[in-house]
């Protein structure tokens, strides 16, 4: 009994602290329909902010610098309003240029923006974890209920706040009239500002109040575990927004009632389950991924809300940017389009240059970055059949590379080395096997996990798949016996043809290319082919496309088997080019950013995922050698996230987006172009 | 390795003492770990241990020692560009850091085409012994580690029951399993072995468990980060068992995080910030002179490494111009070098031996625990 009531008050106070960042996502997604994973930045924005004000002094920059020395709540009040203020700037500079643009440029920059106050974070506050400074309350012995659950003062201060910021917040939506504004522009938008609802200004409310609450979330969060962190929001961030989908994105309530649930799922499954704490993420997202399945609008969502996504992914464009960034970007459209409707041709020129490029380039290390732009290109590409072409939104794809990979070095390793003596070099023949074979299993497996997706849209859809994701990892990481665990697979071989060996990176270089030939060229014949114009017709209008007899659900489960197979054929060779791999290899972040070069480079065409990857690769590389980045590590990123955030602004439908296949007829446009004009 | 005759002649004659080789290196050190995202600290203070050792090296005249830093933000594919960059740049002559023991598994296979010595300090998995004729480093193994802390807690301390948590990665599986087989061994039973992810957070459910099942002593097998979160948040459910930790743990950070409820916590590692031998002194004095803090285990280890390549280049450069081959040739022939973590000298494996200390939090501060075996 007293360790159940000890569970539950662990986790009623994680669940306080989940309910309240929800309420951030709940909010903001409920006015401008935009997940904006920022907030989990925010979030630790305000534990950095309260710490610093409650502190002496603190060390900023590498400097001493003289602080207040507040009490935590006159700190966590001026932490919250400096928050609420960065919160509004951040929608004034990454979102509000993008309101007509296509749906997933916002998602991006709000990427984007996380990665570069997280980076910022750590060059201004350190790498190391600050430690929260003592309130005379936290000092305080801890309450002894039934002589066995322990709660702190604080722990009940936490629950206290939450509780009366929920009922505050809702009685001010409900009660004052800038929250009957906020109701209105939520239902719509379009009607809000026709009967004078100034909507930017409320759009702006509502990221100055998410963006406070994230910041209480934060201050409680480190004060209740002591420290702040540059990285501490990510994963709470990740929490809080699983929490609001499941109580029912845009549902205060549903925000507050799903992260109470998360938190004594959470609590309850690492206390009861072998080994919980370790597999406490898996749990999450399996329940996640249960109630979306069976109730897909969330416990207290509106069931309209999952049509949200309703709609190109395409359409719009930014109506923002300078004319002569707008000439160059034209300018580069104008050859990309001519390049385009070559066809073939362009295709076949583009692989003679990266083959006298690849023959011709004498350091082995631009050959290493360009076999890495090669596979990220060829996994983006993957990606883009189910985003690009079929308009659904995936963050789950990293699970289909991961099973190629772990396929191939099982076999290879663990099971032909390890367990019957095996030298790899006599099977050299197996990796190329293995290639199609690990296409067909990571493509079952996609049918597998895309079958309960099927009644999802949008964001939520997006959501889901995410946890798919992170449960594969979970499991790639604690399933030791069949993965090794974190301590990963080595010794996998390099790739091997008749007994000569491919290690160089030159024969490396080529084989990549040799495989996205066979990709592009798959990828390219099924989208000209009727499944193609079935993905399109049903990217452009699913309603419209079920309309006129295109048995959707068939044709999406299709997509995700053509995405899948092409994540376990790269999969395969991506180990053996590693020759080792562990979970780290396939993190979150590595789905993120694929998803970010598929829209750098353009949805829905062929060159965009290897511009994409193009960019970006080669982008970290170079500024590996600015002496800036070398003296400031971390400011690598922040200009990377700089850079992601002004190409988005000013080019959101990705930079090769006039190379789009043309599968759609001339004339007719999306619907949200007409909102647009 | 570039050697500027023109610029060694007119600089080096007055300051290299042996005649024959009157030219002064030019040493480029590939240093890479991360030093950005989640586990940038660790990185963070190799690279400032190291950079004082450089300065130091620098100051002594003769070779001279530039750093070549690159960031591989602990993921996993950046091991075999960063590995590849260093092997395709001619100038770089030997390779230090690496946080993590799976960046550094992905990169040998990298180095050991190009021949490229590595020398590094903060990875312990015992998969990279014997790995590479090119891959040393100057950390003990966490198996060999592991097995010391456990015949320490069970025969030194005498503790009874253990209950055992590690972080679920490479170095806190290995140290666990090796810290529980040592610990059997001598009669000490373990009730319970947990493990959590790297970076979590809220170890409250995790140690209720553990509350239940009334440990004498609870050991942890990770970072600092999480030790001193599991430290206090034991204490405030009430958990008075002894506590044990890492290497991981054997940073001056630990009492900043976790304040009084780390007092007792007794760690080990190669580096003891308490006895001033001269060595240790002048690094102490200087690291505190150069950053404004105390040194941690990783900052000792880079700075070691650092004149452990010093003494190499010296070593190689009797014989002739330095290069990767007889850079690493000399490594492998180096004995004793003095350093602030002990002397160092590589076995054939790769690995070091060396000795632990074992370091007892007192008063905020890490201090020789009262009893050692």
């Amino acid at each position: 009994m007293d360790y159940l009531g000890q569970l539950l008050a662990n986790g009623l106070v994680l669940g306080a602290i989940y309910a309240l960042a929800a309420v951030a996502f709940t909010l903001v997604y409920g006015v401008v329909r935009l997940v904006n994973f920022a907030f989990g930045e925010l979030f630790m924005l305000g534990a950095f902010l309260t710490a610093s004000l409650m502190l002496p002094e603190v060390r900023l920059l590498g400097a001493i610098v003289p602080m207040p020395g507040f009490s935590l709540p006159v700190a966590a009040a001026g932490a919250i309003a400096l928050t609420a203020a960065l919160g509004v700037l951040v929608d004034r500079i990454a979102y509000r240029p993008l309101r007509n643009a296509p749906r997933l440029a916002p998602l991006i920059t709000s990427i984007a923006v996380s990665v570069v106050l997280q980076s910022l974070a750590q060059t201004v506050w350190g790498a190391e974890e600050l430690r929260f400074p003592e309130f005379h309350l936290a000092t305080l012995p801890p309450v002894v209920l039934f002589d066995s659950i322990y709660l702190s003062v604080m722990d009940l201060v936490v629950m206290a706040t939450a509780l009366a910021a929920m009922l505050g917040l809702s009685a001010f939506i409900a009660r004052s009239s800038l929250g009957r504004a906020m109701r209105a522009s939520a239902e719509d938008q379009m009607a809000a500002t026709l009967v004078g609802i100034p909507v930017n200004r409320v759009v702006a409310a509502a990221f100055a109040i998410g963006s406070g609450f994230a910041a209480l979330a934060g201050l409680l969060y480190a004060q209740t575990y002591g420290f702040a962190h540059s990285s501490m929001g990510f994963l709470p961030g990740l929490k809080a927004l699983t929490a609001a989908v499941l109580g029912g994105i845009g549902s205060i309530p549903g925000a507050a009632l799903g992260g109470l649930i998360l938190g004594l799922v959470e609590a309850l499954g690492s206390g009861y389950l072998p080994n919980g704490t370790a597999w406490k993420d898996a749990i999450s997202f399996v329940l996640l991924v249960g109630l979306l399945y069976l109730r897909p609008q969330g416990l207290l969502g509106k069931p309209e809300l999952n049509s949200a996504g309703r709609g190109s992914l395409l359409g719009g464009a930014s109506e923002f940017g300078a004319g002569w960034l707008r000439a160059a970007f034209g300018k580069l459209d104008g050859g990309l389009a001519r390049a385009a409707s070559a066809g073939t041709p362009a295709a076949l020129g583009l692989l003679a240059l990266a083959l006298v490029v690849g023959a011709l380039l004498p350091s082995d290390y631009w050959l290493r970055i360009l076999t890495l732009v090669v596979i990220y290109g060829m996994l983006a590409s993957g990606l883009n059949v189910i985003v690009g072409f079929a308009g659904l939104l995936d963050l789950g794809f990293v699970a289909f590379w991961a099973v190629g990979a772990y396929l191939t070095s099982i076999l290879f390793v663990l099971v032909l080395k390890d367990q019957f003596g095996v030298e790899p070099a006599t099977i050299w023949w197996l990796l190329y096997l293995n290639l199609p074979l690990a296409g067909l299993l990571a493509a079952g497996f996609a049918v597998m996990l895309g079958t309960p997706t099927l009644r999802l849209r949008g964001d939520y859809l997006a959501i889901m798949t995410l946890g798919f994701g992170e449960i594969v990892r979970v499991v790639a990481i604690n399933w030791m016996d069949l993965t090794n665990g974190p301590m990963g697979i080595r010794g996998i071989p390099a790739p091997n043809l008749f007994g000569i060996a491919l290690g160089s990176p030159r024969a490396q270089f080529f084989f990549a290319l040799a495989l996205a030939v066979v990709v592009v060229f798959a990828i390219a014949r099924l989208v000209r082919s009727y499944v193609g114009r079935a993905w399109v017709a049903i990217r452009e209008d699913e309603e419209a496309a079920e309309a006129m007899g295109v048995p959707t659900a068939r044709y999406k489960l299709y997509a995700y088997a053509a995405s899948g197979f092409v994540g376990g054929f790269v999969g395969v060779f991506y180990a053996h080019t590693q020759q080792y791999i562990s979970p780290l290899n396939f993190s979150l972040f590595e789905n993120i950013l694929l998803l970010m070069l598929v829209v750098l480079g353009g949805l829905g065409t062929f060159i965009g995922p290897f511009v994409g990857a193009l960019i970006w690769i080669v982008f970290l590389q170079l500024a590996l050698d600015l002496p800036f980045v070398q003296a400031y590590p971390e400011t690598r990123f922040a200009l990377l996230g700089i850079v992601l955030i002004v190409l988005m602004v000013f080019r959101p439908q990705g930079l090769a987006a006039s190379a789009r296949v043309a599968l759609t007829m001339p004339g007719a446009r999306p619907a949200n172009a007409k909102e647009a004009a | 390795m570039t050697t500027h005759r023109l610029a060694a002649a007119v600089l080096g004659i007055g300051l290299l003492a042996s005649p024959g080789f009157a030219r002064a290196e030019e040493i480029t050190i590939g240093f890479t770990a991360a030093l950005s995202g989640d586990f940038a600290a660790f990185g963070l203070n190799m690279r400032k241990g190291l950079d004082l050792a450089v300065a130091a090296l620098n100051k002594k005249g003769g070779n001279t020692y530039t750093i070549d830093a690159v960031d591989d933000r602990g993921e996993a594919r950046e091991g075999v560009l960063i590995a590849q960059r260093f092997c395709s740049d001619k100038k770089v002559d030997v390779v230090m850091g690496y946080s993590f023991s799976s960046i550094a598994l992905a990169a040998v296979p990298v180095f050991n085409e190009c021949k490229l010595p590595v020398l590094a300090s903060a990875v312990t998995s015992p998969a990279l012994t014997n790995v590479s004729p090119y891959f040393r480093r100057n950390v003990l193994t966490d198996a060999v580690q592991g097995t010391m802390m456990g015949d320490y807690a069970a025969k030194t301390l005498g503790l009874k029951s253990i209950y055992v948590l590690n972080q679920q990665d490479d170095y806190g599986i290995g140290v666990a399993k090796a810290f529980s087989a040592a610990a059997e061994k001598d009669g000490a039973k373990i009730i319970g072995t947990e493990s959590y992810l790297l970076g979590s957070k809220d170890f409250r459910t995790l140690l209720t468990k553990v509350r239940a099942a009334k440990p004498d002593a609870i050991f942890i097998g990770g970072f600092y980060t999480e030790a001193a979160k599991i430290a206090e948040q034991a204490r405030a459910l009430g958990i008075k068992a002894q506590l044990l930790s890492t290497d991981g743990a054997l940073n001056v950070e630990l009492m900043k995080l976790g304040r009084s409820a780390v007092e007792g916590m007794i760690v080990y590692g190669m580096f003891d910030p308490a006895v001033a031998t001269p060595a240790t002194e002048s690094f102490l004095s200087a690291y505190k002179a150069a950053y404004k803090e105390d040194p941690s285990a990783w900052a000792a280890l880079g700075y070691d490494a650092g004149m452990a390549l010093g003494a190499a280049v010296d070593l190689a450069a009797k014989d002739g111009p330095v290069t990767r081959e007889s850079l690493n040739a000399a490594f492998g022939k180096l004995k004793d070098v003095p350093g602030v973590t002990g002397p160092t000298t590589f076995d054939p494996s790769g690995d070091r031996a060396g000795a632990l200390y074992f370091l007892e939090v007192k008063d905020g501060k890490f201090g020789l625990a009262p009893k050692q075996p």
